[in-house]
């Protein structure tokens, strides 16, 4: 990005605002057929709704959204506020850093003298009381670093602010570990990347395919999803489901006869679309009806394995829909090994928007982030929208623009709020654990089913889940978390803001952590005393870390990660032979650890002007066969429950215009034509929708052009 | 659910990538010609030092299969480095060539040279590090674990590991174990895998040295629920299917339990279970005399033997043995194989009123792998009574007959040797071939059978176009049978789905419909010719039935072949119209048989005819013998006795066969035979009004 905000040309093709994962493909695609385009975000980072930050950076955002007041009626109707709706697309937002339950002794700092004192006080004195009386317990017994004085610090403004609304429960003490936890989170800050919306790639699926075809996936490395678990309400149990012909066939779960009918299902649906005869008269009726009664999958297991295959977000799929979801699955199998789903390293939606984003640049479009914006000028006459103005007083024109809602003015807003009659919200939770909660599984997906979680236990009336809750839990493998952590993000569909997000997903967690404080949840794992009992203390205390650090010891065996040109293939296979052995004999000859890659970021954001240094760098090779996880993998059993360190709740608002609209509403003015407006990131599995967002806008701009045609290598292309 | 062998499938290709291929190739030629021309001069050159192994080098780089060069190599490096070189240098260069060879092994992991240049270097270094190979042929089956090579390769390395540690057996049964347990890694990873499956079976048979019963039990369960879940998780694969096939076992003609139990049971040492024995016990039908003058006798067998020894033929004189002299054949031209074996007595020897044929289990050798005669058997001929009349009742034109019986007594346990000792009875009890599953319950096998049919019934009823559990089930069920008595209900059931088995593979299987026909073929046969023998008193052995039907009428039974064509030794009429015959060979078994109707087969030639002494009319029209030879070749002699000296005629209907039209048209071709002794054939054209009206008299049961 360049040091000044002022732009030599003005007039553009087509004007982009906001980054998220829609535009940015509508940005390179659009830039790649030879349009100019300009891409602003008014955020300091890629990705809007789908972007992803370290600890301080989610924090910082955490208390933005919190503090930013949601009603300004004075604002004029052409008026951009951004951060006003953003802010107003997040509710319920709270989050909370867990005190570790282990035997040790834990210091407890009362605050409530001290917030009584100082009530009436300026919020500044009140922070600054709090951290007075906080670091003079604290001190005491530990020594201060730059990273404690920042937690306290921050623990204080929670603590004395509690109108912000970023701790749900008041915060009257303050815990030693709690400091201590929140230090770690900040010393560690760029080893986090927590995505807001968390999402998979089918390994065939329409967005793997763009990425491949149009040589941009050569920009992102990948793991592959490990397993699927399912819960079963029944059995009050999470079980990891067979999800491909290899565990089919180890599974001890399916009987042989669901064994074949299960095999004779997914031969089937691989080919639908040419047994028609099969399904036609299911056409749209629930998938789940056509499997029970047509293909006489009544067995629970069996219906759970389904599920877990075929569900992409949508619990009321038709059979078309569902076949159609289960056969992407099935060919996404086997292309990079054992599973069906691609998961990106270093957060999942800014790396995708940001590879986008690079190519974008590559064809000369223009990126400013952190770009303030004032408002949208508008021809009411001939309803086209003719330029926005940015905090400069600059007037950007162009043919076209594309932005997200939050960039909307006050009046385009309104209208897409008037057209809303049917609220659409996704419920979402941040956990970080100190140990997997799948055992030796490390990258696996869990789908709580609608309807077999009760949300309200020991109440009289029981309300259950109306909606999936999908929970992803990531490893440090993916580059979102220090390796000795890891992250399960929650999330729901959620139709109206009654329940908070907290009510929503709490039944969930509690099925697979420990949340301190809560008994229902899963039991505190025993305090670790396996160094302690045991006579070979010397040498095995010595390696063995703190209790906090106890998941290290079950960490699962890392995966390989993965490049989108790594399918499996013969030619591939022999060159990994040659890293294996050259490997192997390094081992067995030195018999010193082979340094592992060091892991680079994420190379840094193009810049504005598309020179040549946006070149892209290409991923190393590295091991790309896939260890298969042993029969044990498959078993839930003995496994033990992580305890919840840091907790972070918000329900996101998806609303957005469809059938049926309100009564009345067709008769208000529509926005300019020219005006595209991204829908909300939704709350399914996979980008494939917005994928398709994305193509159906370049479509309409650009009628009959190649949608992302694959990029040139670099080196023949070094006019750019 | 994935590409085949994890390959990406290649496209159709269009001329001018076909052309760019030919070129290409074409340079390739060249490269490989100059190869060869560079290889030769490198030989005449006679070189042994740095150069020419660099040649060597280059050469293997391009073009590793040429076995030759690797040979080439391994000379220079012998004689031109290793001889003078000390144990440290030795050691250098093999691990030279060990590093050589790994790195073109990445580019051509399926070629054989190159393991063998590996194993060459191993074995020559004083100090191979086996552990090192055993992990880097890991990694090879970690790329592709279905690369054979590199499975044999580990069964050669687990050998010489194993070698190194002769004395230690927990260390190699530890290593059996791990190696087990790596099949089990591989196969749960993809199950399809010759390679795997086999090398778990060869390793289950160590590891179950060192098992107890139970455990035995147990690991035999394990494995079959193994298997079974590949096949329903994909009953496609035909790897598991082998697997379970091997899992099953290939029992033996099982033994009467108690027998077993009682008798045997006690004599069974540990070391007997191990041993790997794909038995079955070989029955002897019956024996008997065809002729006095000379002493003819038959023995036949129920299925095709080699004669290892000469039967021994004796007769008693004053309660002393001595040996008959004279000669053993089989029936037909090649004497060396059949299922009906005839003793001609030498000329001018003298036999007295009991003649004794004994039979030992070695003197036998049958064709088919695994099957065994299970103990020495003795047949006692009288021969008091020659007065053929009274024997056989009425006197065919030959001297033989199918009462030309007498009734002889069988012996069974130790019979002497003519060497003086004893032969004791060998019997296996076991009734499975592989030495994991075999037991010397029938009930424990009956139970076993009985599971596993149960299970891959289901399949088949899941899954009923899919031909690999129909095809184990008709197995299983076959392999059940053997358990039973042949004259039991139980066997009829299973006779009957065993055919429509055979019949529902044929539809759905066409490609292999022959083998399926041959199959049913044999099972259709089993069932009709039912009636004709017995469970003999050495059950599970048969004999022939007391009773014996004159007549059997196995038309339209859409048989491709005869099975077992000593079966039919006693029969006066043979109809087989109407089945898909090809050949007429079994005809030399049917020592008796007057008529045989072979309309309406696909027959090209007369065979056998010759040894079918008492055939006097055969029906062979629409067939298809083209050629003139093809019928003369049914008349050819073997041997002096009494069965060549035949006489009388055949007639022989080959009306609607090509060579009757190749041969002049309408006519109807009658052969008859008169002379006796020499071979001749003496042919008679027959119009074909005179054949129609033979017929009518035939038709109306008059003699011609």
């Amino acid at each position: 990005m360049a040091d000044t905000d002022s732009l030599d040309a003005t007039v553009f093709d087509a004007i982009l605002l906001g980054t998220g994962f829609t535009q940015t493909i509508v940005a390179a695609a659009l830039a790649r057929a030879g349009k100019t385009v300009l891409h602003l975000d008014e955020n300091d980072y890629y990705g809007g709704a789908s972007g992803a930050f370290g600890v301080r950076d989610l924090l910082k955002w955490a208390t933005k959204i919190a503090s930013t007041s949601s009603p300004s009626r004075d604002a004029s109707a052409d008026k951009i506020e951004f951060q006003r709706l953003v802010a107003r697309s997040y509710n319920n937002l709270e989050f909370h850093f867990h005190r570790i339950e282990t035997g040790t002794a834990d210091t407890v700092i009362d605050l409530t003298t001290v917030l009584q004192t100082h009530k009436d006080a300026s919020v500044e004195d009140r922070i600054k009381a709090v951290e007075d009386h906080i670091t003079a317990a604290y001190a005491t017994t530990n020594s201060p670093s730059k990273e404690s004085k920042e937690a306290i610090s921050s623990l204080a403004s929670w603590a004395s602010t509690p109108e912000l609304g970023a701790t749900a429960t008041q915060l009257e003490s303050v815990s030693f570990s709690q400091i201590q936890l929140l230090e770690e989170f900040l010393k560690n800050t760029r080893k986090y990347n927590f995505d807001l919306s968390p999402k998979l790639l089918y390994s065939r699926g329409p967005l793997t395919n763009l990425l491949i075809s149009s040589g941009i996936g050569k920009y992102l490395e990948f793991k592959l999803l490990e397993r699927t678990a399912v819960y079963e309400a029944l059995t009050d149990k999470v079980e990891m489901m067979p999800t491909s012909k290899e565990d089919v066939f180890v599974s001890k779960a399916l009987s042989l006869k669901e064994k074949r009918l299960l095999m004779k299902f997914l031969q089937f649906a691989v080919d639908y679309e040419n047994q028609t005869e099969v399904w036609e008269d299911y056409k749209h009726a629930p998938f789940t009806q056509f499997v029970q009664s047509a293909y006489g999958l009544t067995d629970k297991v069996l219906t759970a394995v389904v599920y877990a295959i075929g569900f992409d977000g949508n619990d009321y799929a038709t059979t078309t829909e569902g076949l159609k979801s289960v056969k992407v699955y099935l060919q996404s199998l086997g292309r990079y090994g054992n599973s069906a789903y691609l998961c990106p390293l270093y957060g999942v939606g800014s790396e995708l928007a940001q590879a986008f984003c690079r190519v974008s640049a590559v064809y000369g479009g223009i990126y400013m982030l952190q770009h303030g914006l004032d408002k949208h000028n508008v021809d009411k006459e001939a309803n086209k929208w003719q330029s926005v103005v940015d905090h400069t007083g600059q007037t950007l024109k162009a043919n076209q623009i594309i932005c997200s809602r939050e960039y909307l003015s006050k009046e385009m807003d309104e209208y897409i709020e008037a057209r809303t009659l049917n609220r659409n919200y996704v419920s979402h939770c941040i956990i970080v654990t100190d140990r997997s909660a799948f055992g030796e599984t490390a990258l696996c997906k869990t789908l709580f089913p609608m309807g077999s979680l009760v949300l309200n236990p020991g109440e009289t009336s029981i309300r259950k889940n109306k909606h999936t809750v999908s929970v992803l839990q990531m490893c440090g493998g993916t580059m979102s978390c220090p390796n000795d952590r890891y992250i399960l993000y929650v999330w729901a569909e959620s139709a109206n803001l009654k329940t908070d997000a907290k009510e929503d997903l709490t039944a969930a967690i509690r099925k697979l952590v420990h949340i301190p404080g809560d008994p229902l949840s899963l039991k505190a794992p025993a305090p670790k005393q396996v160094t302690a009992t045991t006579p070979a203390a010397p040498e095995s205390a010595e390696e063995s870390k703190p209790a906090q650090h106890l998941g290290d010891a079950l960490a699962a065996e890392d995966q390989p990660r993965m490049s989108l040109d790594q399918e499996l293939d013969m030619e591939q296979v022999r060159q990994e032979i040659l890293q294996a052995e050259k490997k192997l004999f390094e081992e067995s000859e030195n018999n010193t650890p082979v340094p592992s890659r060091p892991s680079t970021p994420a190379p840094g954001a193009p810049s504005s002007t598309g020179s040549s240094t946006a070149a892209p760098t290409k991923p190393l090779s590295r091991t790309a066969f896939q260890k298969s996880k042993s029969a044990a993998s498959l078993s839930m059993d003995n496994i033990i429950a992580p305890n919840a360190l840091f907790t972070m709740f918000y329900k996101r608002t998806a609303s957005w215009p469809r059938v049926p609209y309100p009564i009345g509403s067709e008769d208000l003015k529509p926005l300019p034509d020219n005006l595209t407006v991204v829908r909300p990131i939704n709350h399914s599995l996979d980008f494939e929708a917005a994928t398709e967002e994305a193509r159906a806008i370049f479509e309409k701009l650009c009628p009959g052009e190649e949608f992302l045609p694959p990029t040139p290598e670099p080196e023949d292309n070094s006019g750019f | 659910m994935e590409s085949r062998h994890g390959r990406k499938k290649e496209q159709a290709e269009s001329p001018e990538v076909l052309k760019a291929r030919e070129e290409k190739e074409a340079v390739l030629v060249r490269e490989y010609l100059a190869l060869k021309d560079s290889l030769k001069e490198l030989i005449e050159s006679n070189k042994r030092d740095n150069d020419a192994l660099k040649v060597t080098t280059a050469l293997l780089r391009k073009s590793p299969d040429y076995y030759t060069i690797w040979n080439v190599r391994r000379t220079i490096l012998k004689e031109g480095f290793l001889d003078n070189a000390d144990d440290e240098t030795a050691n250098k260069i093999y691990t030279g060539e060990l590093e050589f060879v790994q790195e073109n092994l990445k580019l051509n992991p399926k070629s054989y040279w190159m393991w063998n240049h590996r194993r060459w270097c191993l074995e020559s270094m004083s100090q191979p590090r086996w552990d090192k190979e055993l992990a880097m042929v890991g990694k090879f089956l970690e790329m592709d674990a279905r690369n054979f090579h590199g499975w044999d390769y580990r069964r050669y390395i687990i050998r010489q590991l194993d070698l190194k540690d002769k004395e230690a057996k927990d260390k190699v049964l530890e290593r059996a174990q791990s190696e087990f347990d790596f099949t089990t890694t591989k196969i749960h990873q993809n199950f399809s895998n010759y390679s795997a499956w086999h090398n778990r079976s060869t390793l289950l048979g160590k590891l179950a040295e060192d098992l107890s019963a139970e455990e035995r039990e147990a690991t035999v369960d394990n494995e079959f629920d193994l298997v079974k879940n590949a096949i329903y998780t994909d009953p496609e694969d035909q790897s598991a299917w082998l697997y379970e096939l091997w899992l099953i076992g290939r029992g033996m003609t099982p033994l009467k339990a108690g027998y077993v139990a009682n008798i045997y049971k006690a004599q069974l040492t540990n070391t007997d279970l191990l041993k790997t024995i794909e038995e079955r016990s070989i029955s002897i039908l019956g024996a008997y005399v065809i002729s006095f003058h000379p002493l003819e006798i038959v023995v036949a067998f129920d299925e095709t033997i080699e004669m290892r020894n000469p039967f021994t033929v004796s007769t008693r004189v004053e309660h002393v043995a001595i040996p008959l002299e004279g000669e053993w054949k089989a029936t037909g031209s090649d004497s060396e194989l059949g299922s009906l074996w005839i003793f001609q007595q030498a000329p001018g020897a003298v036999y007295g009123p009991t003649v004794e044929v004994v039979i030992f289990s070695d003197d036998v050798c049958a064709v088919r792998a695994g099957s065994k005669l299970p103990a020495a058997v003795c047949y006692e001929l009288e021969t008091l009574n020659q007065n053929l009349e009274d024997i056989s009742g009425r006197l065919g034109r030959l001297v033989i007959g199918q009462n030309l019986m007498y009734d002889v007594t069988k012996r069974i346990g130790p019979v002497t040797r003519p060497d003086g000792t004893l032969e004791t009875q060998v019997v296996n009890p076991k009734h499975r071939v592989t030495s994991l599953t075999e037991s010397n319950s029938l009930d424990d096998r009956v139970a076993l059978l009985k599971r596993e049919i149960s299970a891959v019934r289901e399949l088949v009823e899941l899954e009923p176009d899919c031909k690999w559990p129909i095809q184990i089930l008709s197995t299983l069920l076959s392999e059940l049978r053997k358990t039973i008595s042949i004259h039991s209900t139980q066997a009829k059931l299973i006779d009957d789905e065993c055919i429509e088995l055979q019949e529902k593979l044929i539809t759905i299987d066409p490609l292999r419909q022959e083998r399926y026909e041959d199959r049913r073929t044999q099972l259709v046969f089993d069932r009709e010719t039912l009636s004709i023998i017995q469970d003999s008193k050495r059950f599970p052995e048969i004999e022939f039935a007391v009773k014996q039907p004159s007549n059997l009428d196995l038309s339209m039974r859409g048989l491709t072949h005869i099975p077992i064509s000593s079966y039919l030794l006693h029969l006066h009429t043979l109809n087989l119209d109407s089945n898909s015959i090809t050949s007429t060979r079994f005809l030399r078994n049917l020592l008796n048989v007057r008529r045989v109707n072979l309309s309406n087969n696909l027959i090209e030639r007369l065979e056998g005819l010759q040894h079918a002494p008492s055939l006097e009319f055969l029906t062979l029209e629409n067939n298809m013998i083209a050629k003139w030879e093809d019928v003369v070749a049914g008349f050819v002699f073997w041997g002096e006795g009494k069965l060549g000296r035949t006489g009388g005629h055949v007639k022989v209907l080959l009306g609607n066969n090509p060579v009757v039209v190749n041969e002049g048209g309408e006519y109807v071709l009658e052969k008859r035979w008169e002379d006796v002794g020499e071979v001749g054939v003496e042919i008679q054209w027959q119009s074909e009004e005179l054949r129609l009206a033979e017929e009518a008299i035939l038709a109306a049961g008059g003699e011609i």
